[in-house]
């Protein structure tokens, strides 16, 4: 493999970064070539001492990435981006799938079972509202039944409101708990690698 | 020798060198790896961190006979960054000598 040839293949193995990082790394890699080359070394040397394109890539990306993380604030944009490194440590080491969707899918089909009770609960609650109109609209209103169906309802749709506010609050924490986790997750795959 | 540690050593010793005068990126690799066994990937990534932090400035600057190199210059943030870093290691490494050569 030539210079040149290794530059494009990383150039290719780059991709997913910022296109201004892809060049910065590509023009260092490039500089450090040739001082190396006019240092003495051999081209194939120094290629062979550089890694293959694809490991180089790699171990470049989890920096970035890293990086990225590790900076990234509370914003929402910052969690996609957190979400997308996240995708790349995946890739870059498989072996952390496990360790990483574990506590993941659990926390989310907890809060999946949360929202759907919650709304299933205000559906049933509008849905007795609805009917007791209905039902008064046609048979005539009674009083005592339509005052404990109003009040049965109301109960019913503020149970599931209760339900909608503990899912905000829990999925506050699940950030939070989330953003602490990422931090421990990625820091034991820098250990690892 | 346990890879992160040594990461931060390499670390210490690019923001040092940088902080004597302005080096390109071969320069600290041969400066370096004279001394300790380092793979030469990860100097330029350290550079582009520091770079990223603040701690350096680069600039272009014709290299004999051929493209030009790029240089890096200590902030007078990585200045104070530096001379930190410095003290914490010359404490902290005078302790664990005192403790291995009890």
């Amino acid at each position: 493999m030539t210079k040149e040839e290794y530059l494009n293949q990383l150039k290719l193995e780059l991709r997913g970064l910022e296109e201004k990082d892809i060049n910065d790394i590509i023009r260092d890699q490039e500089e450090f070539i040739r001082d190396a080359m006019s240092a003495g070394r051999s081209e194939g040397e120094v290629l062979r001492s550089l890694g293959s394109p694809k490991s180089l890539a790699d171990s470049l990306k989890l920096e970035y990435k890293v990086r990225r993380i590790d900076s990234a604030g509370s914003t929402w944009e910052s969690y996609k981006e957190i979400l997308g490194s996240w995708g790349v440590l995946l890739a870059l080491a498989p072996l952390n799938f496990l360790l990483l969707f574990g506590p993941v899918i659990a926390i989310l089909s907890f809060m999946f079972t949360l929202i759907l009770t919650s709304a299933i609960i205000v559906f049933i609650g509008a849905a007795l509202l609805l009917i007791q109109f209905v039902v008064g609209f046609f048979a005539g209103f009674n009083f005592v039944q339509t005052a404990a169906l109003l009040f049965g309802s109301i109960g019913v749709i503020s149970l599931g409101l209760i339900g909608v506010a503990l899912f905000v609050l829990i999925s506050q924490l699940f950030i939070k708990l989330f953003i602490g986790y990422a931090h421990w997750n990625i820091s034991f795959v820098k250990g690892k690698s | 020798m346990n890879s992160q540690f040594k990461k931060g050593v390499v670390e210490m010793c690019v923001l040092s060198l940088v902080s004597e005068k302005d080096r390109y990126g071969y320069e600290l690799i041969e400066a370096i790896s004279s001394e300790i066994e380092i793979s030469e990937g990860t100097v330029y990534p350290i550079l582009r961190r520091l770079t990223k932090e603040g701690y350096f400035n680069t600039y272009l600057e014709e290299s004999t006979g051929g493209p030009p190199r790029k240089y890096y210059r200590v902030t007078p943030e990585g200045k104070k960054a530096s001379s930190l870093m410095k003290k914490d290691w010359l404490e902290f490494s005078a302790k664990v000598r005192g403790l291995i050569e009890q």
